[in-house]
């Protein structure tokens, strides 16, 4: 009766030896996992920054104004605004 | 025996420890990774600033700090070498930098990916790098003013300054978070230590009133309009009169926004609002108008300009000397007659004079949501001298911001409201939004009154002495200023401050705009300087708010 009880005990020790073993191996990936998605992660927002910043960049006015420069868009060629839109409005 | 070999083991492995932990916190503390079993500061995102259309004046972007720790640098002089080649800096600025003394220097801030990915390369020992965000402005700086700057502190944290970084730091700033985290000393997790993670606040996006297509108008009129006139300097602040939302606020000269440390103090001031100035003839309508609800003068009351007056030991003439005999109210607007409005202050009286000044507001900051406002300077009631209420009739002797007088004139067209200006629209934190709406302060004139004063202000555009090139078609109303510089107690005639201040259409006005520079030189006159400026704006503008035709 003794020596079952024994092997239990042992048996459970042995156990919990590996389950503990298992845990600390399993955390060190996780936790290696975690570091590499933390960076990821940082890397993916910091080129979504830099992303947004090109698009705004080309959408913007300044970029707008620098093309038409390159393409001679000044005064030359100003766009003619009708100030007074009399035929449109006689009809 | 074997109990003797169980304790020299267990001593042996104590000792090891003890010796560690004594390296780690007294020999070499610096090189363990600060973030094992402390606290680490999450940095919050600086709120984004949109326009009206959600088109962001300001983003943040990331960047890097190059760092060192001069400790653990082999060859310093290569290291400075290789890092100036890469980055074409002076080999004297890094050198400077890097003190042997030290564990830690910054050596350079703000460096780009590619930089970064340059320097990596080159696989230098003792060198490292640190995330930070910079702001970015797509529209560089169209809207410097306006917008302010972030720099640092004397604790060297980020802090807005002027303009709108300035007013709503808190909200932009947001709120850092904590990582109470136990890591090894290779920075990862411990799981089987205690964790606790507050998460940052990131800070709130503005959406301005502000349009940049109409602020981008109204900075390249105000830049071809400084050239032409050879002024000194200009603001240009265009409003929707019926909220006081500002749809455009620009100020030259202005500042490079990510060079914001190359300039001096002086260039930082938005002067649309934290400087005063004498508006000249653009008050007159106030007075004006003040009279025709006290029901004192009517638009058609006739007044004789004879010649000059004489008020105690001055004498007030009109702005050319030339006087007409008979003419009516509105005719005191159109030609812009000083004595004229002298003979209105007269019928309104002197408490009504100031009773109907501070009414509009000239006692008080307009509360504009930007950062340094300036403080009113109307005097008080037992400082008032006869020539002094004559002078306030015509503009002279009173001084007033840019944005007060805007705001002020704002209530005489759109219906007597007296409405607090304001440049954010929306506020957006999360998942919750905060709208800022129109803000009544008070009343100053009846409806009817608004009404009669719109009518003389359109006749003061069509029948003025000066005939301008408007766009056809279309109901303008408008006032122009001119006023003399006060230079050692004198007012200087030939340095004045010219100015237009205009909406359009007169029945119901989308757009008020005021126009003012300092010290032009081909024309002292605001109809020959300001007023110009203004019409190309309203031709503009008719267009982009596909505004149509009236006749």
């Amino acid at each position: 009766m003794k020596s079952t009880f024994k092997l239990i005990i042992s048996g459970v020790f042995i156990g919990l030896l590996v389950l503990n073993i298992w845990v600390f191996i399993k955390g060190i990936h996780l936790s290696n996992d975690i570091s590499k998605f933390e960076h990821k992660t940082n890397v993916l927002k910091k080129e979504n920054m830099e992303l947004e910043a090109q698009l705004y960049d080309i959408n913007s006015l300044k970029y707008t104004s620098s093309i038409a420069a390159n393409l001679d868009f000044s005064k030359k060629a100003e766009p003619y605004f009708l100030d007074n839109l009399k035929v449109a409005l006689k009809q | 025996m074997k109990v003797r070999l169980v304790f020299f083991l267990f001593l042996f492995l104590f000792t090891a420890i003890i010796v560690k932990l004594f390296y780690l916190q007294v020999i070499s503390p610096f090189q363990t990774n600060n973030s094992s079993g402390g606290l680490n500061i999450i940095n919050p995102e600086r709120g984004i600033i949109y326009d009206r259309n959600m088109l962001p004046l300001v983003l943040n972007q990331a960047k890097y700090r190059l760092y060192a720790e001069p400790k653990k640098i082999d060859n310093k002089s290569e290291l400075i070498d290789k890092i100036s080649s890469t980055l074409e800096v002076e080999e004297s600025t890094i050198e400077a930098r890097i003190k042997d003394e030290k564990d830690w220097v910054s050596v350079i801030t703000g460096l780009d990916t590619n930089s970064k990915k340059k320097i990596e390369e080159l696989k230098l020992d003792g060198i490292g790098f640190e995330d930070e965000y910079h702001r970015y402005y797509p529209e560089a700086s169209l809207s410097a003013h306006l917008l302010g700057f972030v720099g640092k502190n004397t604790d060297g944290e980020n802090i807005g300054y002027f303009g709108l970084e300035g007013y709503y730091n808190k909200d932009l700033a947001g709120l850092p978070g904590l990582i109470k985290t136990e890591r090894d000393l290779l920075g990862k997790y411990i799981f089987i230590g205690n964790q606790q993670k507050i998460e940052a606040e990131n800070g709130r996006n503005l959406v301005l009133t502000v349009d940049k297509s109409v602020q981008e108008i109204a900075k390249s009129k105000l830049l071809a309009g400084i050239e032409k006139y050879k002024a000194k300097e200009g603001c240009i602040i265009i409003a929707d009169p019926r909220n006081m939302e500002i749809l455009a606020m620009v100020c030259l000269p202005d500042y490079d926004l990510e060079k914001y440390y190359e300039f001096s103090e002086e260039y930082f001031l938005n002067n649309s609002i934290s400087n005063v100035y004498e508006p000249g003839s653009t008050f007159k309508p106030f007075i004006m108008a003040a009279a025709i609800e006290e029901k004192k003068i009517k638009p058609t009351d006739v007044y004789d300009e004879k010649g000059p007056i004489d008020i105690g030991k001055y004498t007030i003439r009109t702005w050319d000397n030339k006087y007409e005999g008979k003419i009516s109210a509105t005719r005191i607007l159109e030609k812009s007659s000083n004595v004229g409005m002298v003979w209105v202050g007269s019928k309104l009286g002197d408490k009504n004079i100031i009773k109907y000044l501070k009414k509009f507001g000239m006692d008080s900051p307009t509360g504009i949501d930007l950062q340094g406002e300036a403080k009113a300077f109307l005097k008080s009631n037992n400082q008032w001298y006869p020539i002094d209420y004559a002078t306030a009739t015509f503009g002279q002797g009173v001084a007033v911001s840019p944005i007060q007088m805007l705001t002020a004139f704002s209530s005489l067209i759109n219906g007597g409201e007296l409405i607090q200006p304001h440049v954010v629209k929306k506020i957006i934190g999360g998942d919750s939004e905060k709208e800022i709406g129109k803000n009544v302060i008070r009343k100053t004139i009846s409806v009817k009154t608004s009404e009669t004063i719109k009518k003389m202000l359109y006749s003061t555009v069509e029948n003025g002495e000066y005939k301008w090139v408007k766009p056809e078609g279309y109901k303008i109303g408008g006032k122009t200023g001119t006023a003399q510089i006060p230079i050692g107690g004198k007012y200087e005639a030939s340095k004045t401050i010219a100015s237009f201040i205009g909406f359009a259409p007169v029945n119901d006005p989308k757009f008020i705009a005021l126009v003012v520079l300092r010290e032009p030189k081909t024309s002292i006159y605001g109809s020959e300087t300001a007023a110009p400026i203004f019409f190309e704006i309203a031709k503009d503008l008719f267009v982009y708010y596909n505004i149509g035709s009236e006749e």
